[in-house]
Parts: C-alpha cells; structure tokens; sequence
C-alpha cells in the first residue's frame, strides 16, 4: 500500500545543482589564476624594491618578505599547476587518468601549500 | 517487510513546485521505475512520468535519483526501510513531475547536423565514437556548463559531432569541425567530466570532446585533420 505526504516547495531542492567536482576544480583553478597575476609581479617589483633597484622603500621590502603572501603564492602554484596537469590529461584523452588523479592532486597541494606555511610562518 | 520511502519532486503549472513522500512496499528486484508504478497504481494516479522498453534501450525514463542521473527502469530500488530522492532530469524545462521538455536536447543534438544529411550511423572510427547514443539527456543534465552556457552544445551533440566529422571526408569534415567548433559550441566545455559515468550506455563522451577539440586545434593551427 502507498502513502503519501507533501511538503511545499521542498521539490525545488531536487533541481538544485551542487557543485561537482569538476566545477571545484575548475574555480579553484581560476581563482588561483587571478592570485598568481596579482602576487607574483608584486613578489618581483617588491623584491626590486629590497634590493633597491626600483624605489619602495620599506614598505615593499615588507612586501615582499611577507609571510602571508609567500604561503597564498604557494598555494596559488600548487593548485594551478595541478589541475593545470589535469586539464591537459583530459585536453589529450587521458580522462580516466585524470579523475582518478583530481582528489590526489588536491591532497598533494594542500601539502606543499601546508609545507609553504610551515617554512614561511 | 519495511516500505521504501520514495521523495518525489512534484510540479505542475498550477500547484508549483513540491516534494511528495510515498512510502512503497518494494517487490523482489524492484527498479525504481517499479516504485514510481507503484505509486500511480496505488493511491496517486496523478503522478506523471515517461517510460517505455523497460530494458534500457529508449532512454525514456531517465531522472535524476538521490542527484545521480540515471535509467530509472535499469537502477534498483533501495532495501526496504531505505529512502530514495528522485527528480526530473536538470537542464530541461519540467513539464509536469518527472516530465520534462527534452526539446533544449534535441535542437542541440540535431544542431550538429542542420543540413539534415541523415543520422551518423556508420562504423566507429575509433574508440572515442564507440557505441550509440540512446538521447536519454542524462549528460546534457549532468553538464554544469551546459547549466551555464546556453550555447554550448553538450555530451551527447559532440559525440553525435565527432561521428560525423569521422565519416565525412575532405572539405565536408573541415567544415563540419569548423561549425562545431564556432563560439562556445565545443570550446564551452571545461573538462568538469560531470558526463563521464552517468551515460546508461557508457559512451567516452568526455574522450569524444577531447578528441574533437584536438581536431579543431590541429585545423587552427594548419595541421591535417585527425586524431
């Protein structure tokens, strides 16, 4: 025998899309794109700037000796590169290979992110 | 023997949208199609959904169970006691219930091909094109930049894209890859691989994209056509 109760407008939850992980990868790829073009021209002018080549001053010398920025630089490295490498796997026909490697790769830049930390704090 | 507890997602013009809960007394080896029968057969005749072979070959009843797209007539019901979510396919504007207009699917799956020069029916040129797609739409649902871009053409279009570049040959495969290739059409693909396993029929939909974006780059870059 069948019953039946309803719950209004719950339904919508079911044509609600969570992201994949494919689409993690893939913003997480592009937001470490946007860190990479802003960081690593400040890393070098302000490493201009520590060895006064460029004018800056202290506070860019205090840029570029940052902590902080060194460890988001890292991260912004290790995942890019990464999944960089997963797009090409899948760009020649390596898919298979690829989602097997998507949880890996994120693991093995989490570490070098995490080594980054532990070096630079 | 404990019911299944069946969410179904619920809509229609008048009512909206809602999640209707049925409980179902599951039988040996049921299919989730098996459930949603049983609830029209039983106290709700208003539920509306497709089906047809029942053997996996139209791709009729495909929905989205517990946010997996699948044949609802080739997944089994859970064990008794257990609960089961199922939707209509996403990507696709819902009709009624389960029901959706797979018209967004299919002008893009015909749009690979506008001159109407026939089905690409012929053998596979290589393992990419294996197989025949049954239109179920699972990958166009799954497709989180088919979500995004209304322009991107799909899984299932570029595989059906891919057969048919391989079986034309000179000027009309350069200008089949050119057409495929043009705007987002291809190119809005980016390697998610939310279409690589929810195929019922296990096409490399996901190598097929690859394999024609490879194409097209060769084209560009005024090498020979080819894999």
């Amino acid at each position: 025998m069948n019953r039946r109760s309803s719950s209004p407008s719950a339904g919508s939850r079911l044509r609600d899309r969570r992201p994949t992980q494919g689409a993690v990868v893939w913003v997480v790829q592009r937001i470490a794109s946007v860190l990479l073009l802003v960081l690593v021209p400040l890393k070098v002018v302000s490493g201009w700037a520590f060895r006064g080549a460029v004018p800056g001053g202290d506070a860019m010398s205090a840029v570029h000796t940052n902590g902080a920025m060194d460890v988001v630089l890292i991260a912004a490295v290790a995942f890019h590169a990464l999944f960089g490498i997963r797009t090409l796997m899948i760009d020649f026909g390596r898919v298979r290979a690829a989602e097997r490697l998507t949880i890996p790769f994120a693991v093995l830049a989490t570490v070098i992110s995490v080594w980054g930390g532990v070096i630079a704090l | 023997m404990k019911p299944v507890q069946v969410l179904v997602s619920r809509f229609d013009l008048a009512k909206g949208e809602h999640e209707a809960r049925y409980e179902v007394a599951p039988g040996q080896q049921a299919s989730i199609l098996d459930l949603l029968r049983s609830i029209v057969e039983g106290n709700d005749p208003t539920l509306s959904f497709r089906s047809s072979c029942r053997v996996g070959m139209c791709g009729t009843c495909a929905v989205v169970v517990d946010g997996r797209e699948a044949l609802a007539c080739q997944t089994a019901a859970p064990p008794p006691g257990h609960t089961v979510r199922v939707g209509p396919l996403r990507n696709l504007p819902v009709i009624k219930d389960l029901v959706v207009d797979p018209a967004p699917f299919f002008d893009r799956y015909i749009g690979v091909d506008p001159a109407g020069s026939g089905p690409a029916s012929g053998q596979p040129a290589g393992p990419e094109t294996t197989g025949d797609c049954i239109t179920c739409g699972a990958c166009l649902s799954a497709c989180t930049m088919a979500a995004i871009n209304k322009e991107y053409l799909g899984p299932a279009a570029l595989f059906r894209g891919l057969r048919l570049v391989e079986e034309a040959t000179g000027a009309e495969a350069e200008t089949r890859l050119r057409e495929l290739a043009d705007g987002d059409g291809l190119y809005g693909c980016r390697g998610h691989l939310d279409c690589l396993s929810v195929c019922p029929k296990e096409l490399a939909l996901p190598q097929a994209i690859s394999r024609l974006k490879r194409m097209a780059a060769r084209r560009v870059w005024g090498l020979r056509a080819g894999s």
